[in-house]
């Protein structure tokens, strides 16, 4: 697998498209390596290094802007749990880089670029603290979609799937696709797909409210509580799992930050949403 | 796998609060990406794209420090 899918977690399959796009656009090379003609070297190009340095004043906005409700304490307080969390996924998934006909080393280490960063307060951020808030964000992501394929597809419940069923568990009466959309973030294709998914396996039941001027409205059928109630202790074991690396006292802050990210996000999410489409016009 | 260095802890998660914690996670995830997208879309870059760039950009700079062959490496199963 190589640095690229220990600093990424990328999966190999993945890993390897993304590369191929990229090279097509001359943004990296690749070349065999002469010892091991099995293993592919990537460097990045000038044209590729261009556009991350172009790209990181905006990361650093948007990275800025989801952590700001958190203050100076909380981003900080959250970056050191990230990487704690991030650096053991990164020991849990030696076992996945174990193929030792790459590796130099010998046993599980942390990733070099886990190991020392200093505390930066806002004054003193280097301008690609945005692209490495991006990138730790993206780790933790990849983090627990890994637990999540791994455990949750023997329910047959998607990321989108478990969401929604999620979100409908708490709501008797039902919820607009709107208000889904707000408390699971999908994007309405997704949500669309997914909700019709859904109705047609019988967990969830759709109806137009005549008196919402027609709006849709969904909630979960018995068979779809069910399923949330077969769920809840596998989402609580791997609840356990994704902060394992944390105390219990860290973990209760964690947990009281990420409605904060949350909303944050949403804001964030929005904004340049508007900008965008102010700036197609 | 080592488990050397971690924090005890019994399980904190019971009842719904699992899957509320999942899915207060995963919404951020959801929000975060589609925030990413809209900043990446004018360049034409997706989030994945991104990420691998910036790792390959980490170890370029290494590159410079004196490390030549420093180069980033990934394995494609042949």
């Amino acid at each position: 697998m190589g640095e690229i899918g220990r600093s990424s977690l990328l999966h190999a399959g993945r890993l390897r498209e993304v590369v191929d796009k990229l090279e097509t656009r001359r943004l990296v090379a690749c070349q065999r390596s002469r010892q091991d003609r099995r293993k592919v070297l990537t460097r990045i190009e000038r044209a590729g290094r261009q556009l991350v340095d172009n790209v990181a004043p905006t990361m650093f906005e948007l990275i800025s802007r989801v952590v700001d409700p958190l203050g100076e304490d909380g981003t900080e307080f959250m970056r050191a749990k990230l990487r704690k969390i991030v650096w053991t996924a990164a020991v849990d998934l030696e076992g996945a880089f174990a193929d030792r006909r790459y590796d130099d080393s010998e046993g599980p280490a942390p990733p070099p670029y886990l190991v020392s960063e200093p505390v930066v307060r806002s004054r003193q951020r280097p301008p690609t603290w945005g692209l490495a808030g991006w990138l730790r964000c993206w780790q933790w992501s990849s983090h627990v979609d890994r637990i999540w394929r791994k455990e949750f597809r023997h329910l047959g419940l998607t990321v989108p799937r478990l969401q929604i069923l999620a979100a409908l568990a708490g709501a008797a009466e039902g919820m607009t696709d709107d208000a889904i959309a707000s408390t699971t973030g999908l994007n309405q294709e997704r949500l669309t797909t997914t909700l019709s998914s859904l109705q047609q396996e019988g967990l969830v039941i759709r109806w137009h409210d005549k008196a919402l001027s027609g709006t849709s409205l969904a909630k979960l059928t018995t068979r779809g509580e069910q399923k949330v109630l077969e769920a809840l202790p596998r989402a609580n074991r791997l609840a356990d799992a994704v902060y394992r690396g944390l105390s219990e006292k860290d973990l209760e802050q964690v947990l009281s930050l990420v409605p904060k990210l949350c909303s944050a996000a949403e804001q964030s999410a929005t904004a340049y949403g508007a900008g965008l489409k102010r700036g197609g016009d | 796998m080592s488990q050397q260095g971690l924090p005890k802890r019994r399980s904190t998660f019971r009842d719904g609060r699992g899957l509320e914690a999942w899915s207060t996670l995963l919404r951020f995830f959801n929000l975060l990406r589609k925030a990413a997208a809209e900043t990446l879309d004018p360049v034409d870059l997706s989030d994945e794209e991104l990420v691998v760039l910036i790792c390959l950009a980490h170890t370029g700079a290494l590159s410079q420090w004196g490390r030549s062959d420093a180069r980033a490496s990934c394995t494609r199963g042949d």
